[in-house]
């Protein structure tokens, strides 16, 4: 594989809850992972484990409340996105990183027109004029599979579906063209059918466009369906960051291992049970001294009570993990990546 | 489509407007006192209070009097005054103009400053104005308006002699001195409305705020600015809309009081003199065109209701 240039790095993110010196919970925790050009990363793991708020970090949407370390980095372009000022950042918001959301029921202004709201961001940034603008809105979202596009940009987002609605998201997040489109669980709030047409829009307009993607989700399905690269997330860390085939083959991290063999199957007797991670995650507030994730672990040590894991080279992969998973031992249902 | 919407809120207007006519008159019989004795004075004979309560129709039975109220009033004939013999509706509708523009006055100063505090407030939190939105939104409420009407009375007009004590010129005859003549008396009146709507603007910028569409128009690139202006204060007025109707007719009550204090010689100035003097004809017909202008008003809410929200469609 040719070695690809990187468009974003993120370098020992840490984000907390509060103010410094008062009592605030770390939400994030030392995150590190980059994302090449054109390339689709997805970003796993289960709700509260820092994932929304990393990629909120990257344009700088996370509420006020939150704050992040001093020598925490975004490196986009030679810049540190969580130094730049509100001024720069919003100049690359919509423009060179975009972002779609989680809800597109809720996601679009109720009381605005389609039309208007999908010109606004090539409006700010582009200086289209708005007939030109509007053309541009118009061919975008006939791109992303929506008939009779003229009429749709008249229409406000309550006389859309569910579906249409996150299409005319995407249209609008990659109207200016941008370099990253970040994600955040795109396809949750929507039927299954209409997830799968919603990812193949999404991996077709990526490669017309050549845009990289962050895609934040917590199904396997998705990430085996999209992604090039997966970075798996546990409590605020990065635990385990692989190649996808790699991943799905041989997971390295027990969590990870988890995750895979929590997924049901379709073959094999009706009686065995899905094996499901036991415990809970940590909270924020009182995460242990070692591994996070000790608690729950099934490989576990006195070493990893006592001495927290680092993300290492393990056989030229990622892995946070005192003693990671080798050969075989479950059985990951590897027909999934394959299709 | 529209015109079936009007017609059918009009079939609710009709028993709204027959129940609460008749509830009124029964309250208006109960007031102590008796409208033959106060005409006629303490030493009238017992022949002549009959005779004049035959003649006002009050030795009738309450349904009979209220029929005979509700057939003229049908056909436009409200009665006349007990006292002065003027026409009832040609007294409302005059007093009834003067409110209209005071209450009218009140509101537009309340819904202007109270939303221009709120989006500025959410513009700057924490900022000195943010502050001093806060401080007006409960200090209106805290201060009577009675209280302030004397308080802004005695400084502005008494003591700097700036603006007339009372009385009141209409907006049509004198632009200016309608302003100078409506200017404390609806500041007095519209400093609870201001409070409301600014708190309800605040709030509701506030609950905007964190909606998903907000955090869209962010990822957009839009300034702050531009987040309220273009997504914001739509999505939050919705709701202060409600509150300006409901003020409305909170105002046309609290009038009673400012307008008193003012002598200005609106609809609430007529209720409690035809009270006063126990003109029960009079203060029907007050009544019953407070009860209209309420009804009118809660009519045109939901008509700017449905200009604001596109889902809203009146069938």
């Amino acid at each position: 594989m040719t070695k690809r240039e990187t468009l974003l790095e993120i370098n020992n993110l840490r984000a907390y809850a509060g103010k410094a010196g008062e009592s605030r919970s770390q939400l994030v925790n030392g995150v590190n992972f980059r994302i090449d050009k054109g390339e689709i990363v997805a970003l796993v793991g289960e709700s509260g484990c820092g994932k929304s708020v990393t990629a909120l970090s990257i344009l700088g949407l996370n509420a006020a409340s939150i704050e992040y370390e001093n020598d925490s980095e975004i490196r986009f372009h030679e810049e540190n996105l969580l130094q730049l000022s509100d001024r720069k950042l919003r100049k690359l918001r919509g423009n060179d990183i975009s972002m779609i959301f989680q809800d597109p029921m809720f996601s679009l202004n109720p009381l605005k027109k389609i039309g208007k709201q999908m010109t606004e961001a090539l409006l700010q940034h582009k200086a289209a004029d708005v007939r030109t603008a509007r053309q541009d809105a118009e061919k975008m979202i006939e791109r992303v599979g929506i008939t009779d596009p003229k009429r749709q940009l008249d229409n406000y987002p309550y006389q859309l579906s569910g579906g249409m609605r996150q299409r005319v998201m995407i249209a609008m997040a990659l109207l200016c063209k941008p370099e990253l489109l970040i994600a955040d669980e795109p396809t949750t709030a929507l039927d299954v059918t209409i997830q799968a047409q919603i990812l193949e829009i999404m991996k077709d307009l990526q490669q017309e466009l050549d845009v990289s993607i962050l895609l934040i989700t917590h199904d396997l399905g998705v990430v085996a369906e999209m992604a090039d690269r997966v970075v798996v997330m546990y409590s605020g860390q990065v635990v385990e960051e692989a190649d996808v085939y790699a991943l799905f083959e041989q997971p390295l991290h027990p969590y990870t291992n988890g995750l895979l063999t929590s997924v049901p199957k379709l073959e094999g007797a009706s009686d065995e049970r899905i094996s499901a991670i036991r415990g809970t995650v940590p909270s924020p507030q009182e995460l242990p001294k070692g591994c996070n994730f000790y608690e729950r672990c099934t490989h576990r040590s006195d070493r990893c009570k006592e001495e927290e894991p680092v993300l290492a080279n393990h056989g030229g992969r990622n892995v946070a993990c005192w003693h990671p998973v080798v050969e075989g031992a479950n059985d990951v249902e590897r027909t999934a990546i394959r299709n | 489509m529209f015109l079936r919407f009007l017609t059918k809120r009009l079939f609710y207007v009709i028993p709204m407007l027959f129940i609460t006519t008749f509830i009124v008159f029964s309250f208006i019989l109960l007031i102590p006192g008796d409208p033959a004795l106060a005409i006629l004075g303490e030493n009238a004979s017992d022949e002549n209070l009959a005779q004049l309560r035959a003649q006002l129709g009050l030795d009738q039975s309450l349904f009979i009097q209220y029929w005979n109220w509700l057939t003229s009033a049908l056909v436009g004939d409200l009665g006349e005054s007990f006292f002065t013999g003027e026409s009832v509706q040609e007294a409302v509708f005059s007093r009834m103009g003067i409110t209209f523009q005071l209450v009218t006055t009140a509101i537009v100063i309340a819904f202007v400053f109270g939303t221009t505090l709120a989006i500025v407030s959410m513009m700057k939190p924490g900022s000195w104005i943010d502050e001093f939105a806060r401080l007006v939104s409960t200090m209106g409420t805290a201060i009577p308006n009675f209280l302030l009407a004397m308080l802004l009375l005695a400084v502005f007009s008494l003591s700097l002699g700036w603006l007339p004590a009372t009385g009141f010129i209409s907006l049509f005859e004198d632009p200016i001195g309608f302003l100078r003549s409506v200017l404390l008396p609806s500041i007095a009146l519209g400093a609870v409305g201001m409070a409301q709507i600014t708190r309800h603007m605040r709030s509701a910028l506030i609950e905007v705020f964190e909606t998903d569409y907000i955090r869209t128009a962010f990822s957009k690139g839009l300034s702050i600015r531009q987040t309220i202006f273009h997504h914001g204060i739509r999505n939050a007025i919705l709701p202060v809309v409600t509150t300006v109707g409901i003020l409305y007719g909170n105002l046309m009550g609290a009038t009673v009081v400012v307008e008193t204090i003012f002598s200005i010689p609106g609809i609430g100035q007529l209720a409690v003199d035809s009270i006063m003097q126990r003109d029960f004809a009079m203060l029907q017909g007050v009544v019953l065109v407070m009860v209209v202008i309420i009804i009118v008003i809660n009519f045109a809410t939901d008509i700017i209701y449905s200009l604001l929200d596109p889902r809203i469609k009146y069938e």
